[in-house]
């Protein structure tokens, strides 16, 4: 072996044997110590916990069940609905639902609590009601807006992939409208329908800041954990309440596995370019899709208007005038808590999505089973409550020989694994663009491991990587359950202020927040659509078509 | 006239890419449209099934104004180039598809589905999976799904490009089977002359959106109407303006003193091909293999009638 080759050799194994480890260590390792720990250490059993607190799951399960049932009929109405709505009208509203994404997850209990609220906007200053908002119905409702969001934007992703030929064959046999959506469009969402299903309940159950918010004192699982945690220092009984939420969210994550599988297979042939033609506004699904969409829309926009108004305005005499005083009053909780986050995701970001993409080039490109199943448990924290990983952090590093609780480093190693799972995904639909015929090519001309990844891999998903990389940007911005138990006074990020002041009351200081927030990602995701552009101009990529196989 | 064109003019934005297109079908005809990539052949389709909106002219289809009416509605059905069939209903459910919006019992629909497998030489593939099925069998059912709901016309967006060679042959000749038996309308849409040759009745040969010719194939050949028919139906030696003539219409005779001179020589079996200097001009020439090859470098007689565009032989 040659000197260059026998560098390339090693710095490939060592690769390997990093990634490999970092997931065993920073993924599976805490569940496992959370799992193992909480069960064997002295203190409440768990089948004593689930009897005595029947009544926290028999609530976090109804809860549960009806903000998945609401935002199921939701979301499929708007997805539906989409269907009869021109492109342009497609590209607002999806923009709008997009602005979800980068919300902090509990904007919509704010809101709520601003409009409907002891002095809310609605109820105390509009139609003078002095009612009491707390309890589960708000749960319920405020689950559903932003669930009802993230859902239909999956949904809307498949809804684009039928092909448009597909709904014109139908029409072409004399299908109208309502027997379109009934055998052809319903039909290829519906593996769809059935993961977003499954995520909204496992959501809905891990949630605990709704509840913790606008819950009152209807009590719930996932908050009474968090509360075991920030008011007991009770980490064992917070342990069992996870373990409780996650046995749900383990079985959906088999099932979960087997119809992400259905999804990705639900387009078939080539795709034409073809615009499809919006459907003609005939039958009886449309004006259903119509009324219950324009419902949600005005509910969304409703929600982001009480946070700007909160944001900009100050309450004088009754009327609202703007101000830059809720902006001001924000100043002593931040500090240096912007550029903290703002750092952490990049980092977040950069890492989470290089790890990421070695993962998939050890699975898909060199065909390693092993990193296959590297991969799988990579995924454990999309669908594990993000608590339970946090949690399961603090039983594995607070000891030795890893000792790192009440670092900055736990933090940022949590934020970075966390995106793995997601980011893995995202990179696997960017690798599987590359012709594996590229990589034997660098080595038929004598190139080494290290000539693939730099002249090979790195170049040509580097889109791919781009968008990983906002991603996992936006939800190191947006995550808080991961984290909520591990950061450290003085070191706090964004999220975790924000929800901090809402439990104080301060709900403009929380209003301002939200907004940056969304401003941060809304801003970094142009300068990353603006840097793809770029790159995109000045080099056409030369296509290899058609795919060989 | 059965289906009659009048005048359909397509723009996308300002770039017009059928220009003013005026053509009729005849019942039970088979009408192929031919063309370079990008001509507009499926633009065409699209304006006859309705998915896409004209900017001027009229459709009418059998003494019916349908220029307006929305594709549901018209009788017309469109096997288009991706087969598209349902992946989530079986073989026979994606038969019997088009029949759910007709007066028709469900047992009447599952014996004519029945048929129809029958007649596409499927029969033993009624529960299949769409996913199981090959290719070529999927086209087969794609098209049965159009043929079964008896459509006054049936349009095929190059059905049959996605097939290998083989299989492509076995599908024209049953098309034209299925077409004989069921007694169709079809308006089928090529870039391949073979296969126009092979499946029309007629062919409306296209360019940049305008019709170049119709007419039957064998008329397109021995009498093309202008340079682009000619230069795109076969091949041709072009002596002037208007002057032509086809390789295998130019005769060779050994003879020493000839004036022309064998440049090379392509050997393709059962019929050879030279290319020739002659008054100062290359002809490419095909001669039926009958034993005698000429090698390069041979002298030879070259005789031929000249052929005129236009002009009928
Ligand atoms: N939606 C559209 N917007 C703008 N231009 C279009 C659109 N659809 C087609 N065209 C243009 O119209 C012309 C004709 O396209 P069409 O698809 O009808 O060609 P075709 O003859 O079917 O080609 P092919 O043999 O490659 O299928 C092309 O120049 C194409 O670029
Ligand atoms: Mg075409």
């Amino acid at each position: 072996m040659s000197k260059k080759h026998l560098g390339s050799f090693i710095i490939d194994k060592f690769v390997y044997l990093i990634i490999t480890l970092s997931i065993l260590i920073f993924i599976l390792y805490p569940y496992l110590s959370i799992f193992v720990q909480s069960l064997s250490e002295t203190g409440q059993k768990i089948t004593d916990f689930w009897s005595e607190n029947f009544v926290l799951t028999q609530h976090s399960v109804v809860v549960a069940l009806i903000t998945m049932v609401l935002s199921l009929i939701f979301s499929v109405a708007v997805t539906i609905n989409f269907a009869f709505l021109s492109k342009q009208k497609q590209k607002i509203l999806r923009l709008f639902l997009l602005v979800t994404m980068v919300s902090p997850p509990f904007v919509t209990s704010l809101a709520y609590i601003t409009l409907f609220g002891r002095r809310g906007m609605i109820t105390h200053d509009l139609l003078q009601l002095t009612i009491n908002p707390y309890g589960p119905q708000g749960i319920i409702l405020m689950q559903t807006l932003s669930f009802t969001s993230l859902n239909a934007l999956v949904l809307i992703g498949l809804l684009k992939k039928i092909e448009p030929s597909m709904i014109n064959s139908a029409r072409s046999l004399g299908a109208k409208t309502d027997a379109i959506i009934k055998d052809v469009i319903f039909p290829l969402l519906r593996p769809g329908i059935v993961v977003v299903t499954l995520i909204s309940f496992i959501r809905s159950l891990a949630d605990f800041q709704t509840s913790t918010i606008i819950g009152g004192s209807f009590k719930m699982l996932a908050s009474e954990g968090y509360f075991a945690v920030i008011s007991f220092g009770d980490i064992h009984r917070a342990a069992l309440i996870n373990l409780t939420l996650a046995i749900p969210a383990l079985i959906g994550f088999f099932l979960y596995i087997k119809y992400d599988r259905d999804i990705s297979s639900v387009h078939h042939g080539t795709a034409s370019g073809e615009l499809g033609i919006p459907l003609s506004k005939k039958g009886f699904i449309f004006p259903i899709t119509a009324v219950l969409s324009l419902l949600f829309y005005l509910a969304l926009l409703l929600q982001y208007g009480s946070i700007i108004i909160n944001a900009i305005t100050v309450k004088n005499m009754g009327h609202f005038q703007l101000s830059w005083q809720p902006l001001i009053a924000s100043k002593i909780y931040l500090n240096d808590t912007i550029f903290r986050t703002i750092i952490y995701s990049i980092i977040a970001g950069l890492l989470g999505s290089l790890i990421s993409l070695f993962i998939i080039y050890y699975g898909q490109v060199r065909n390693s089973k092993w990193m296959r199943l590297i991969e799988m448990i990579g995924t454990f924290p999309y669908i594990l409550p993000g608590t339970f990983f946090g949690l399961g952090y603090l039983y594995a590093f607070s000891k030795p020989p890893l000792a790192i609780t009440g670092t900055t480093a736990i933090v940022v190693i949590n934020v970075i694994f966390k995106q793995v799972a997601f980011a893995t995904k995202a990179a696997k639909a960017s690798v599987n663009q590359v012709h594996p015929i590229y990589f034997q090519t660098v080595h038929d001309l004598g190139g080494t491991v290290l000539n693939e990844w730099n002249d090979v891999f790195f170049p040509m998903t580097k889109q791919g990587f781009a968008l990983t990389f906002l991603n996992g940007f936006i939800s190191t911005m947006t995550t808080i359950g991961s984290i909520i138990f591990l950061v450290h006074p003085g070191q706090n990020l964004m999220t975790l202020v924000m929800f901090d002041v809402v439990q104080r009351g301060e709900y403009q200081v929380a209003a301002v927040i939200a907004c940056m927030i969304i401003l941060i990602c809304v801003i970094m995701a142009g300068i990353v659509f603006l840097l793809i552009h770029l790159s995109e101009r000045s080099k056409k990529h030369v296509s290899l078509s058609p795919r060989l196989n | 006239m059965f289906l009659s064109v009048h005048d359909l003019t397509k723009k996308y934005q300002n770039k017009t890419v059928l220009h003013s297109l005026s053509f009729d079908v005849q019942k039970n005809e088979i009408l192929v449209v031919l063309g370079p990539s990008g001509c507009g052949k499926s633009t065409l389709l699209s304006c006859l099934n309705g998915f896409t909106k004209i900017d001027q002219g009229d459709i009418k289809l059998d003494n019916q104004d349908i220029t307006e009416v929305l594709p549901e509605n018209r009788d017309i059905t469109t096997v288009f180039q991706s087969y598209n069939l349902f992946p989530h209903m079986n073989v026979l459910k994606n038969l019997m598809y088009g029949l759910k919006f007709q007066k028709i019992s469900h047992a009447d629909a599952r014996k004519k589905a029945l048929q129809m497998l029958k007649l596409l030489q499927m029969e033993p593939y009624a529960d299949s999976r769409i996913q199981e099925l090959s290719g070529g069998q999927q086209q087969r059912i794609a098209l049965g799904r159009g043929l079964i709901v008896e459509p006054k016309l049936l349009l095929l967006d190059e059905p049959f490009s996605n097939l290998d060679e083989k299989l492509r042959l076995k599908m024209r000749q049953e098309l034209r089977r299925l077409q004989k038996e069921l007694n169709m309308t079809m308006i089928f849409v090529t870039h391949d002359q073979q296969e126009a040759f092979a499946i029309g009745d007629r062919i409306l040969l296209m360019d940049k959106g305008h019709i170049q010719q119709i007419s039957s194939g064998k008329e397109l050949y021995t009498n093309p109407k202008n340079t682009f028919v000619l230069k795109f139906i076969g091949e041709t030696n072009i002596l002037s303006d208007d002057d032509y003539v086809r390789p295998e219409n130019i005769h060779l005779t050994k003879s020493n003193d000839g004036q022309g001179i064998v440049e090379k020589v392509f050997f393709q079996g059962s019929t050879i091909d030279y290319r020739i200097k002659y008054n100062g001009q290359e002809f490419q020439v095909t001669c039926l293999n009958n034993g005698k090859i000429f090698a390069v470098g041979q002298r030879v007689r070259v005789d031929y009638k000249i052929a005129q565009l236009g002009e009928p032989k």
